[in-house]
């Protein structure tokens, strides 16, 4: 197993009320696999994180694994132990 | 005449006081649709391209689209187009809230001003009555004092206004233009024409709906709109927390300029200067503009502490940053004063912002000193000197004088390496989201018709992941890539061209409004099905005619750039790249059948008929 820093910025911090959450995932696990088995956990943010249409995870989310930004799939970014993921939703920005 | 519009344009000679209707023309309306797109083809056709932009000859358009004042949702913006005094060439801004379905209702599709007054002067739209009014007294008056001192003495509660404050009066070339008592059309210093014309305000009363050719469908299409907006988590995050929700998630990715542009990282000031701290501070309630469901704009009231007092219309993102993080400020409540000071005076927060931490850097080099400043200590973060410098800019006195008129003209005046201080392009000050996080931006900046601007093409909304399916933008490209980005940034100018002709909120794009809503909306508000390839050949028109309005001043590839400071990283690695501009224009010209000096070519003019 490994232990992974969540942090949420935003509204998906004002949604759960919590900045900070500590995290135990299998090995070699995908963000993925991160966001669909743990953070999915949390009924509030569910909207913020699934596409109303496709049901599947948004596109725009922004995702940083330490402080380098996400660019390939969320299948293939795999996290490590110690890792910080820090997770924001998109919103027009005037 | 199509639904949709009320096919009449008013036009204004202020030094005649002479008032005319004359139809719009279909010409017009086949070919540039409403908005941006009319106003584009006015000016091109009508104005001399050398004229002085501050003189009488220029021209002052206001213009609205075939869905202002419909019910369709986001549908309560209008535009305003001239020859910028700030930038030398083409000048639009757009503001929303209730004044462009106003002026539909009192049966206007537009109004062209030219001229200038002798006298101050204020236009008063009462449906079929069209008076210009004396308007000495309101000048040297600010924007709130203003509307709310003509909506009394009109005795018409429910009139909307546009208003310059004194910075307009006083040709700032940062003017803005405000319409209901915020609603900004802050970009190109428009409001400095307006008072280069003695044009104070016009006022606007109508009563009459605006048509659809099928009534029926509209309104079917506006229930299903509003339902998938209604529902949508984008909707709800504007509303609860406006643009400036964004402000965490874009410092973090490296989009939000800090200390004028050097520094890209600053967690704690950008969660101070969030929409979601804004709510639980300051925040009275979300403000939605004329028959939208999202209410992204804020409602402020500062209880307590220096600000006390402090209320009307809240900082949106752009705000928060440039007279927050761009000033290394982290207080709200300050941000909301200036921002409030600003709607006052009549200045656009985004230039001013600039204007301001140009100067803070010039200080900080030694380029300026406590003689030019006249004793006021320009330092990061302060907040007395930044209220105070914004008040020298509003009265345009001291180094304000200067600072009014933009950077790109400031830094010509103080000389020395001043100008590596000044980040604008083509002289409109950089808007806040860094082409350095976002390569699209750095090509939607150098190539905007207006200059430096992010919603012209708001490609950056793509690096984000918000897809355009029916574009063929089905997938979030890496931020980070130069290739594919030049066809993105023309879909997305030309796609952006359309949205500000018909005219559309864009945040809609982002809660659920798609392209297929758009056509059939257009269908059954004009009356004529578009097929998507008419709508993109329309946008590509729009931007066409912008950009020869501007080949015609002599821009060209040399003036296609980026300031020198955000053609190079500031860190290597994870949140800034070269933006390769090169790499990216060369392709993007080509593309565009533009030659190799950024100029249409012949062929492409015949193919989009102009």
């Amino acid at each position: 197993m490994i232990r992974i820093h969540i942090r949420l910025l935003g509204d998906l911090r004002e949604a759960i009320g919590k900045e900070k959450i500590e995290i135990n995932l299998p090995n070699n696990s995908s963000i993925k696999e991160l966001i669909e088995n743990k953070l999915l956990r949390y009924e509030e943010l569910k909207d913020h994180l699934i596409d109303p249409t496709t049901k599947r995870i948004r596109t725009d989310i922004i995702i940083l694994i330490n402080e380098r930004s996400i660019e390939s799939s969320i299948e293939s970014e795999r996290v490590k132990d110690g890792d910080t993921v820090t997770l924001a939703s998109v919103v027009a920005g005037g | 005449m199509l639904g949709g519009y009320k096919g009449r344009i008013l036009r204004v000679n202020l030094t005649d006081l002479r008032v005319s209707v004359e139809p719009l023309k279909e010409e017009y309306v086949k070919k540039f649709l409403g908005g941006t797109g009319i106003a584009a083809k006015i000016l091109y056709d009508e104005l001399d391209p050398h004229v002085d932009p501050l003189s009488p000859w220029n021209k002052l358009v206001f213009m609205t689209g075939p869905l202002t004042g419909t019910l369709a949702p986001g549908c309560g913006r209008f535009v305003i187009a001239s020859k910028s005094p700030l930038t030398g060439i083409w000048g639009e801004s757009g503001s929303a809230g209730y004044w462009g379905p106003e002026l539909k209702f009192a049966g206007y599709d537009g109004i062209i001003f030219d001229g200038k007054a002798e006298n101050p002067t204020y236009l008063w739209l009462n449906n079929e009555n069209v008076e210009l009014k004396d308007a000495k007294h309101l000048w040297g008056k600010d924007t709130i004092e203003t509307e709310n001192k003509l909506k009394s003495e009109l005795k018409e509660p429910r009139s909307r206004i546009v208003t310059i404050g004194p910075a307009g009066e006083r040709l700032a070339k940062i003017a803005c233009i405000v319409a209901d008592g915020g609603g900004v059309a802050g970009r190109c210093g428009l409001g400095a024409v307006m008072g280069s014309k003695n044009l104070k305000a016009i006022a606007v009363r109508g009563t009459e709906r605006v048509e659809v050719a099928d009534e029926t469908t509209f309104n079917d299409l506006v229930k299903e709109i509003s339902s998938i907006m209604e529902n949508s988590p984008r909707t709800k995050s504007l509303r609860s927390y406006g643009s400036a929700g964004s402000m965490e998630g874009n410092e973090a990715v490296g989009d939000v300029p800090i200390k004028n542009w050097t520094i890209n990282s600053w967690p704690d000031g950008a969660k101070k200067l969030s929409g979601q701290h804004m709510a639980k501070t300051i925040l009275k309630r979300p403000v939605t503009c004329f028959a939208c469901p999202i209410a992204c704009k804020r409602e402020i009231e500062i209880k307590s502490g220096p600000y006390a007092g402090v209320k009307g219309k809240g900082p949106e993102y752009e705000t928060c940053a440039s007279f927050g993080t761009l000033l290394l400020i982290d207080d709200i409540g300050v941000v909301a004063k200036a921002n409030d000071l600003c709607t006052r005076y009549g200045i656009d927060t985004i230039s001013c912002g600039s204007a301001i931490a140009f100067a803070y850097e010039c200080y900080e080099k030694g380029l300026i000193t406590n003689e030019d400043t006249e004793g006021i200590n320009l330092s990061w973060g302060d907040h007395e000197s930044f209220l105070k410098m914004i008040d020298i800019i509003g009265k345009r006195e001291g180094i304000g004088l200067i600072l009014g008129d933009g950077v790109k003209l400031a830094s010509e005046k103080i000389g020395k390496d001043a100008n590596k201080f000044a980040i604008h392009v083509k002289g409109l000050e950089m808007p806040m989201h860094d082409p350095r996080a976002y390569k699209s931006l750095a090509l939607g900046y150098a190539t905007s018709n207006r200059g430096a601007c992010h919603l012209q093409a708001a490609s950056h909304w793509v690096e984000r992941g918000t897809t355009f399916p029916e574009l063929g933008l089905k997938e979030k490209p890496d931020r980070f890539a130069s290739e594919g980005k030049a066809k993105m940034v023309i879909d997305m100018q030309d796609f952006m061209a359309v949205i500000d002709s018909l005219i559309i909120c864009k945040f809609t794009l982002t809660c659920g409004y798609t392209l297929s809503h758009l056509l059939r909306l257009v269908e059954a508000t004009i009356g004529y099905k578009m097929t998507v390839d008419e709508f993109m050949r329309t946008g590509e028109r729009i931007f066409n005619i912008k950009r020869l309005f501007n080949n015609r001043l002599g821009i060209s590839r040399k003036d296609d750039t980026l300031p020198e400071r955000i053609d190079k990283p500031l860190s290597v690695g994870t949140k800034h790249r070269r933006p390769d501009l090169g790499l990216m224009l060369d392709e993007y010209y080509q593309l565009r059948g533009w030659d190799e000096e950024g100029k249409p070519k012949p062929e492409k003019l015949t193919e989009l008929e102009l």
